[in-house]
């Protein structure tokens, strides 16, 4: 279970500032994610050495973070970050959510996998214009495929509910 | 009218709107926690505006990290801009502005450029 992981966050920000690996067992609370974003926002830039490419794997990690955030049990969840070659880095989450969110995330999901650039463009724009309830509507997601360079996605089911799984490389 | 000041922060922007002085900005990191709750003054202050607008409106969107909730708020103020456009013979215009290799701000304008029948200016500096 992933509460039995549970880790302080600040101890594991504190390696985080001297390398570019984490992994974090914990609640998504809003101090450890600022906490989180200032540190990736200088440490991805002294990695990629480039704003455009920087800025794209931060706005990623927000996008990531925030789903577990808002839609996982909670807000408990796992995260890892570590480099990788031509200055991408990937990051990974995996959180609890429930079969009905499990779902919606998949057909979700598979329509962006299946989308060429143009179509998740087309994607992007409805999402914006969509009425909704919803503090996002999805649009995380889409940008998720948008900029990055691999993404890949599991569901593994327990009783009522199952571990949503995200992979991305940026 | 009142004008509504919000300052900024590392996760939110800097945020003025001046009837009288005639200012519009949105400027920084829009990151808020809880965008709906972040945006709804400035959506009334909007919503205050549109029954007596001036008759030239310059919106100033230059912002840094946009997470997508705040996304769907700015897709918001827009829409209520271009309520007003539509009311009348006031002239709108929104002014999208981006650092030169900042791709994704430049895409987000472009997105919201198509979508919006505002005249919508992208300007990179």
């Amino acid at each position: 279970m992933l509460s039995a992981h549970y880790k302080h966050g600040y101890s594991v920000l504190d390696q985080y500032t001297q390398d570019l690996n984490l992994e974090y067992h914990g609640v998504f609370e809003r101090p450890f994610l600022e906490a989180l974003w200032s540190i990736s926002a200088i440490r991805f830039h002294k990695h990629t050495n480039s704003f455009s490419h920087s800025k794209k794997q931060l706005i990623i990690l927000v996008e990531l973070c925030q789903n577990v955030a808002l839609y996982s049990k909670d807000g408990l969840g796992i995260l890892s970050i570590s480099p990788q070659k031509e200055q991408n880095i990937k990051i990974e989450t995996k959180n609890i959510v429930s079969i009905e969110q499990k779902e919606a995330l998949l057909r979700h999901l598979t329509l962006l996998k299946n989308s060429v650039p143009v179509a998740l463009e087309e994607i992007h724009k409805q999402k914006l214009e969509e009425k909704s309830s919803k503090k996002s509507a999805g649009i995380g997601l889409v940008e998720v495929y948008k900029y990055s360079k691999k993404v890949q996605f599991k569901f593994v089911e327990n009783k009522n509910s199952c571990t949503f799984h995200l992979t991305v490389i940026i | 009218m009142d004008p509504l000041i919000i300052k900024a922060t590392e996760y939110t922007p800097e945020i003025i709107l001046d009837k009288e002085r005639g200012i519009f900005e949105f400027k920084g990191n829009s990151l808020p926690e809880n965008a709906m709750a972040f945006y709804e003054p400035v959506l009334d202050w909007f919503t205050e505006y549109k029954s007596q607008p001036n008759t030239q409106t310059d919106v100033y969107f230059n912002l840094g990290y946009i997470n997508s909730s705040s996304s769907k708020k700015i897709m918001d103020v827009l829409e209520l801009l271009e309520e007003i456009l539509e009311s009348g013979a006031q002239n709108i215009q929104a002014h999208w502005q981006y650092e030169e290799d900042d791709e994704v701000n430049e895409d987000t304008g472009k997105a919201f450029q198509e979508i919006t029948s505002l005249p919508f200016k992208l300007e990179v500096y």
